[in-house]
């Protein structure tokens, strides 16, 4: 699990559940309904409507949902007018769902422009359902000790992010790029970093968290190192590198099947 | 193979062992030991809320200033006493939500928010949190909507998560849990809406339920229920909402138990109504009662007995005894025999009207009957609803040997209503009731804090602060007590003679207990006003 | 990047319903959702309002609402109007202990609302004077220099604005006759429900002076009056040598002797017909 998502998912419960006073529409409003489907706002969108749905999506959705709607904190939204409907994205935009809030301050026809630009998320061609045994793929999760960083529900440890609905939120394509290279594209809040501190001892370590006057990481046995700056000599970001192994020499069966496995898990329903 | 070369890369990587400080059993045993450290809810098993540090004193008190404050994120205020194990503080914010936070730097580490049901109201308290244990390397949290959960205290991750008891009952839980070897003891709320009080010990490593305690009779069979007239045991009541202590050597937990339901009108539930209002002494392994003394028979102002048990060593009449005092809701001091449950001394520490005295065992010899029980058109009796002292905690100091309160002067009008009540639901609408209050004289409501002789209760000192406070007390070796006015002022006192030397307007009212912790041998001094928690220091 | 990242959208979601939220009183704390309209006050919805009351509210606000843990709530009505009530029973009060009732159905709160209306308006009983004499009445009298209706008038004494709808005929015209005899509870701020407001205070200070005020507010440490001519007096305790309530005092005058029964039936006449609540 990662500090941020834990966060940033405790803000948006937060905001969503626990402050009904901040946002009294998620709280006690019945849930507008959207407009009829007659109507099909849709089909009347033009590419004007799309290209402005796509920047209100960079600016208000893509925080969580990556600028691609592929997933982040927020699910992957590829393909999602099938599950929901063009009135379900509606709906949901409008008056939020489980952890997101409703999105403010946009009229029907921005939100019209909104899910007209979603729709086009899948257009990078469908989502390829993957092609392994998640059952075979569990066991190579289980050999390659996985479980030692990343817990699954409530057994595992917690140096990386919690994969307990990972299937929900990254498409196949994603693991097949991740696992040969994590340190290629590594998930908000899991950089790494290098700090030398005056007296010359050194720190490598997941940045936890930072200001202008200190800095925190932690390590991979779970110890939290808090500095303050004025007493380090280097603070050095260490990208392309994560504590997280490289698994590019796993056979293409074993990686068919944990790519499997690691797609299937979508928590409790 | 992989497995084994992943750990040597890792070891590399970080060229230490995974180290994260646990906190065995032992730690907790000798508390004490470790000032730098606030290991449970009350300091140590005995709830005496007392620092060993000493960097701070009278002398240089006055130079405290804020070294950093973190602010909750929702609105709502922090109730919560934080634990420091280690340089990493762990507090808990409204309704049921974890944060670690860098205890020498302020900063936030990690975050967790239980998901509790939007629709949930619980009646007669705030949906809040006052703290979590912590054992071995786990932190164990009770929840708003009754749950118990064990979080890995390096990250949050849960490892187990068990429901103590249904909210549709009406049970609510704020209170910090007590951790025992290898055992998590919790008790409930929600009394005032009609839900049978228990005690319940969990295994802290599955969360299997070990053990459970009710304080009120199920069935015509079991002990107490002849004190209820007419079946009335059926009401429910005495919750065991506020954490309690223990005694390793004696192995006994102590809890103080709430009110008798219904709470303002008596009539229906003639008798003494046990084992509400009352102190239990159950033992560890098996929750077997071993002892109770009842504070309040036949309650009926809402006093439950539910403050923190303080357990403390001194001889009494010659002989070296092992001693338990609770300053009640009733505005009684008690001393009691924690190892038989024999009254020792009671006297009154804050206004009182409702009892000439206590007789030779502790038991209250009431006013006549007109003068105190609630009337249709209120009656006026001191002290006030809320109590001569509420839910937060008094503390000990070994060294002065003094009992330190924050107590409240004041009376209310006690109003008697219909006794008709419906178990409470989940949307809140009815409660537990019978009546009610109507404050009493305007202004006339005043907290003071008095330091008492703590094995007779004669008061030593005490100082007068306006407005009515909510705050506990801390006492710390170096000879402070702290705590705060109503206004929000947090103070230090002398702790031999009260005089006051220092004090910040925090801008809102402190209701939470003062703790004090140090990192690198750095002395803090913690107190929460309204969402935000301020960090003390010495520059 | 992750602080950065969840601050942002953090922050842009706050800002967002902070530009669209609609603050129903001057604590901004939530506006009513979209609801269900107030159906017409009855005595049965009254009594329907007050026995939920006793349930849920009166642990907090008193068995009559005059405040236990939480604050004093009588005449919140006639100035938050049934729509503020409504707001506050449903939203909550941010940064307080109120917690927002969502749970509870349209109707139920609405009959809550309707008892709340009723507390702090003890019933008023028929004015007999003439309301125009008694405008002119204080007009004449200059009532203007010290309180206000509306936006006109003085703020040294409490405003009068709504004052027929919270006082009832008996009380006025007692305020009237003996002013410092029923000083009215202070409900400006939550944490003084418990307070006076308006008692006179005499404090004599270490170094001699001394003076009379209003007290405005005050802790363990601090003490601030208001002096007869509005000036505010910010005092630290360490510099006083005495403070003093003047319990029965106020600095407004008796109009026992400046005005007949008659002229005080008018002037309560035109008293009580100020302020309806919405």
């Amino acid at each position: 699990m990662t500090a941020s998502w834990r966060w940033s998912a405790a803000i948006l419960l937060f905001l969503g559940a626990g402050a009904a006073a901040i946002l009294p529409h998620a709280a006690a409003q019945t849930p507008q309904a959207p407009p009829a489907a007659k109507d099909d706002p849709v089909s009347k969108l033009t590419p004007e409507d799309i290209a402005n749905g796509k920047q209100i999506f960079a600016a208000q959705c893509a925080g969580c949902h990556g600028f691609d709607g592929s997933g982040q904190l927020g699910p992957n939204l590829h393909g999602v007018e099938a599950r929901r409907g063009d009135a379900g994205i509606f709906a949901v935009v409008r008056n939020g769902t489980g952890a997101m809030p409703p999105v403010m301050a946009l009229n029907d026809q921005r939100v019209w422009q909104v899910v007209g630009f979603v729709r086009t998320l899948g257009d990078t061609g469908p989502i390829e359902a993957a092609k392994g045994d998640p059952a075979k793929g569990k066991a190579v999760y289980d050999a390659n000790g996985c479980a030692v960083c990343h817990a699954i529900g409530t057994t595992g440890g917690g140096v990386g992010p919690q994969l307990t609905t990972i299937g929900r939120s990254r498409p196949p394509k994603y693991f097949y790029d991740f696992l040969p290279d994590p340190g290629k594209n590594p998930p908000p809040g899991y950089e790494l970093v290098r700090v030398v501190a005056r007296d010359g001892h050194e720190v490598t370590g997941i940045r936890v968290i930072e200001d202008t006057y200190t800095i925190v990481l932690r390590d991979v046995g779970g110890h939290f190192y808090s500095f303050d700056k004025t007493k380090l000599k280097t603070i050095e970001p260490e990208p392309g590198k994560t504590v997280m192994p490289s698994y590019g020499n796993l056979s293409t069966t074993d990686m068919d099947n944990l790519v499997a496995y690691l797609s299937s898990l979508k928590g409790a329903q | 193979m992989r497995a084994a070369k992943y750990v040597l890369m890792m070891l590399a990587l970080c060229g230490a062992l995974p180290s994260f400080a646990q906190v065995p059993y032992e730690r907790l045993l000798k508390s004490d030991s470790e000032p730098q450290n606030w290991l449970m809810y009350g300091g140590n098993y005995g709830s005496q809320r007392f620092s060993g540090l000493k960097e701070i004193t009278p002398q240089n008190a006055r130079d405290l200033r804020v070294a950093w404050a973190y602010q909750m994120r929702g609105g709502g205020v922090m109730e919560s006493s934080p634990l420091i194990v280690d340089g990493i503080m762990y507090v808990t914010e409204p309704p049921s939500n974890v944060t670690a936070i860098d205890a020498r730097t302020g900063k936030p580490l990690w975050h967790y928010a239980p998901q509790i049901p939007r629709d949930f109201v619980p009646v007669g308290l705030f949906p809040t949190n006052r703290g979590v244990a912590i054992l071995g390397d786990n932190l164990y949290l009770a929840t708003i909507d009754d749950h118990l959960i064990a979080l890995d205290a390096k990250n949050g991750l849960v490892r187990w998560n068990t429901q103590i008891a249904d909210k549709a009952d009406g049970y609510a839980i704020t209170q910090a849990p007590l951790a025992l070897n290898g055992k998590i003891v919790v008790g409930v709320g929600g009394g005032e809406a009609g839900a049978h009080g228990f005690l319940s010990c969990y295994d802290a490593n599955d969360g299997r339920l070990l053990w459970r305690y009710y304080t009120v009779a199920r069935s015509a069979s079991d002990p107490g229920a002849d004190t209820w007239a007419d079946g009335s045991w059926s009401n429910g009541g005495g919750t065991t909402w506020n954490t309690g202590s223990y005694d390793p050597e004696l192995n006994l937990v102590y809890w103080g138990t709430g009110n008798p339901v219904p709470d303002w009108n008596g009539e229906g539930r003639m008798g003494d109504n046990l084992f509400t209002c009352s102190m239990i002494a159950l033992d560890a392994n098996t929750g077997k009662l071993k002892w109770y003394f009842q504070f309040s028979p036949h309650e009926t102002h809402d006093w439950d007995s539910s403050e923190p048990p303080i357990l403390f060593h001194a001889t009494v009449n010659g002989r070296a005894r092992k001693l338990l005092a609770l300053a009640n809701r009733n505005a009684f001091y008690y001393v009691l025999d924690r190892e038989t449950g024999e009254f020792l001394t009671g006297v009154p520490f804050a206004k009182q009207t409702w009892a000439k005295g206590l007789d030779a065992k502790g038991r209250p010899i009431k006013m006549p009957a007109e003068q105190i029980e609630p009337s249709a058109e209120g009656t006026l009796v001191y002290p006030t609803l809320t109590g001569a002292i509420n839910w937060t905690s008094p503390c000990y100091s070994p060294i002065t040997g003094l009992f330190y309160v924050n107590a409240r002067d004041g009376g209310a009008y006690y109003v008697k209503g219909e006794r008709k009540f419906e178990k409470n639901n989940s949307n809140g609408v009815v409660g537990g009731g019978g009546g009610g209050m109507r404050p009493g004289p305007a202004d006339e409501t005043t907290t003071s804090i008095r330091a008492l002789e703590a094995t007779t209760g004669e008061k030593k000192w005490e100082y007068k602060m306006v407005g009515d406070s909510w705050t506990g007390t801390l006492v710390t070796a170096g000879g402070l007590v702290f705590s705060a006015d109503a206004a929000g002022n947090f103070f230090a006192l002398n702790a031999e003679t009260g005089e006051p030397l220092w004090h910040l307007l925090l801008g809102s009212a402190v209701r939470s207990n003062p703790v004090s912790y140090a990192v690198d041998g750095k002395q803090y001094v913690v107190d929460s006003a309204g969402n935000t928690l301020f960090v003390f220091s010495l520059p | 990047m992750t602080a950065n990242r969840w601050l942002r959208t953090a922050a842009f979601i706050l800002a967002i319903s902070a530009l669209t939220a609609m603050p129903a009183n001057p604590q901004a704390n939530p506006a009513a959702p979209p609801h269900s309209p107030h159906p017409k006050a009855t005595p049965e919805s009254i009594a329907a309002g007050k026995e939920v009351f006793a349930g849920t509210c009166a642990g907090c606000h008193g068995v009559d609402g005059s405040g236990s843990n939480g604050p004093n709530i009588r005449g919140v009505g006639a100035q938050m109007g049934p729509e503020g009530v409504y707001a506050r029973i449903r939203g909550g009060a941010i940064g307080s202990g109120m917690p927002a009732f969502t749970a509870l159905d349209d109707l139920t709160v609405w009959k809550i609302v309707d008892y709340v209306m009723t507390l702090g308006h003890e019933d008023a009983g028929v004015a007999t004077g003439d309301p125009q004499k008694g405008k002119a009445i204080y007009e004449s009298s200059k009532c203007a220099t010290c309180h206000a209706i509306g936006a006109e008038g003085g703020d040294l004494g409490p405003d009068l604005t709504h004052i027929g709808v919270q006082r009832s005929i008996v009380s006025l015209a007692d305020t009237l006759n003996d002013p410092g005899h029923n000083l009215p509870l202070d409900t400006g701020l939550q944490e003084r429900s418990a307070y006076t407001g308006y008692v006179v205070y005499r404090v004599a200070m270490k170094n001699g002076k001394a003076f009379e005020g209003m007290r405005v507010n005050e802790d363990s440490f601090t003490i601030q009056l208001r002096d007869a001519e509005g000036r505010l007096h910010s005092i630290q305790k360490f510099d006083v040598e005495k403070v003093e309530p003047e319990p029965g005092k106020s600095f407004m005058p008796s109009y026992k002797d400046k005005l007949t029964p008659a002229q005080i039936n008018d002037l309560v006449a035109y008293l009580s017909s100020l302020g309806e609540a919405q």
